[in-house]
């Protein structure tokens, strides 16, 4: 009997373990949005939290970037300071590092603000995953305004519901790669001409039996590129926060399968260092992936650009 | 006496940019690779899910990731040499 009940507890923890590591990363519900909007063509333009932390996200963007640029170059001054130096090293890096070796001289300042804006974008929206500023709001809205957890109709209550990285939603990480993939076609298209971009994708000058082949595969090619870009940074942004919820989970699991609180805390000075060094390396995940992104952007634009066969 | 480590930091920096630049074809033949497969396994798997056809759909799509893959790979290997 007991060794049944504990059986029922045991799953019943694994199971609660589960369900919040994807609700950790998960979106919040779109039936319970934190802004409710219209429906207009058939598409609900309700917030929900990975849409309100684009908005955020964009806001950083436009305060950390755009702002301070504006201002230098309204300035007379030609030598950046600070925050403005630190801006001119990166951009100078990734236009003269990711951009030019890959779409050459003559479109390197055609296609590095994109690049750019791809780089910073993706930068915040995967370093604001990492700050913990919601579950602090929802400590000061439990323990000093003493809101009741069960509020359902309390804004920071609604906001600790979901993950807080937006680029760990697929749907936000196809959103930029299909804007990779239209990138991709313009520079084509700039490059060579319409019908000149379309002819290049396969090679000249082969017996026709193996265009039959060639074509479908070259087609599959320009679908995979993108896809390739969504799947690669969602998966990479969700796995380090599922690995540092899986590792604190621990504690839970072993305390319920020994019964044992002893045996938890025991758990939490594997799991808590663990989950320390875990969030460091998530650090460098962040700036590794926003990089990866925008080294991978810049070198599909310049296949588009330079076609070798 | 300073000028030693900082020029040192900055052909530390020059060959970062040059490996750096020299890494996107092979991180982009890798990544398509492993994206064609992925897309047209899991493409296979929804249309064997939805037509009950196992595994004739998810063997088909890896057949064809598979060659879309590596004829890629293929591409950016003697494509960049040539």
């Amino acid at each position: 009997m007991s060794a049944t009940n504990a059986g029922h507890a045991s799953a019943s923890v694994m199971d609660q373990v589960g369900n919040n590591i994807i609700h950790h990363v998960s979106n919040s519900d779109i039936s319970h949005p934190l802004i409710h909007l219209p429906t207009l063509f058939g598409i609900d333009f309700s917030v929900t939290k990975h849409v309100l932390m684009l908005w955020v996200v964009a806001a950083i963007a436009c305060v950390a970037i755009i702002i301070p640029v504006r201002k230098y170059l309204q300035s007379s001054r030609p030598i950046p300071k600070g925050w403005m130096n630190l801006l001119e090293a990166v951009v100078q890096f990734i236009r003269d590092s990711l951009v030019r070796p890959n779409v050459g001289p003559k479109w390197v300042m055609t296609w590095a603000p994109l690049v750019l804006t791809f780089f910073f974008f993706i930068l915040f929206a995967n370093a604001i995953g990492l700050i913990p500023i919601f579950d602090l709001l929802g400590a000061v809205n439990r323990f000093v305004f003493q809101v009741p957890a069960n509020n359902n109709h309390n804004f920071i209550n609604q906001l600790l519901h979901g993950g807080t990285t937006p680029t760990g939603n697929f749907n936000v990480t196809a959103g930029l790669a299909v804007i990779t993939f239209f990138a991709i076609m313009v520079a084509g298209i700039r490059a060579h001409g319409f019908f000149s971009h379309w002819k290049n994708l396969v090679p000249h000058g082969l017996a026709w039996p193996v265009y039959i082949i060639l074509i479908p595969i070259e087609i599959i090619g320009m679908f995979v590129k993108p896809f390739a870009l969504t799947m690669r940074l969602a998966a990479n942004m969700t796995g380090g926060h599922i690995a540092i919820l899986a590792i604190l989970s621990f504690m839970a699991i072993f305390a319920d399968m020994f019964h044992s609180t002893v045996t938890g805390l025991s758990a939490a000075l594997f799991s808590i260092p663990m989950a320390t060094a875990i969030s460091g390396l998530e650090i460098i995940v962040v700036l590794v992936q926003a990089y990866v992104f925008t080294l991978l952007s810049a070198v599909f634009i310049g296949m588009a650009i330079n076609v070798h066969h | 006496m300073t000028d030693k480590p900082s020029r040192n930091f900055s052909r530390g920096l020059a060959a970062f940019q040059k490996f750096v630049s020299q890494s996107g074809p092979a991180a982009s033949a890798s990544y398509t690779l492993l994206g064609s497969i992925l897309l047209f396994t899991l493409l296979g798997y929804f249309i064997d899910s939805k037509y009950d056809s196992a595994p004739t759909g998810v063997l088909i799509g890896l057949g064809i990731g598979l060659a879309a893959g590596f004829y890629h790979l293929a591409k950016s290997i003697w494509g960049g040499r040539s």
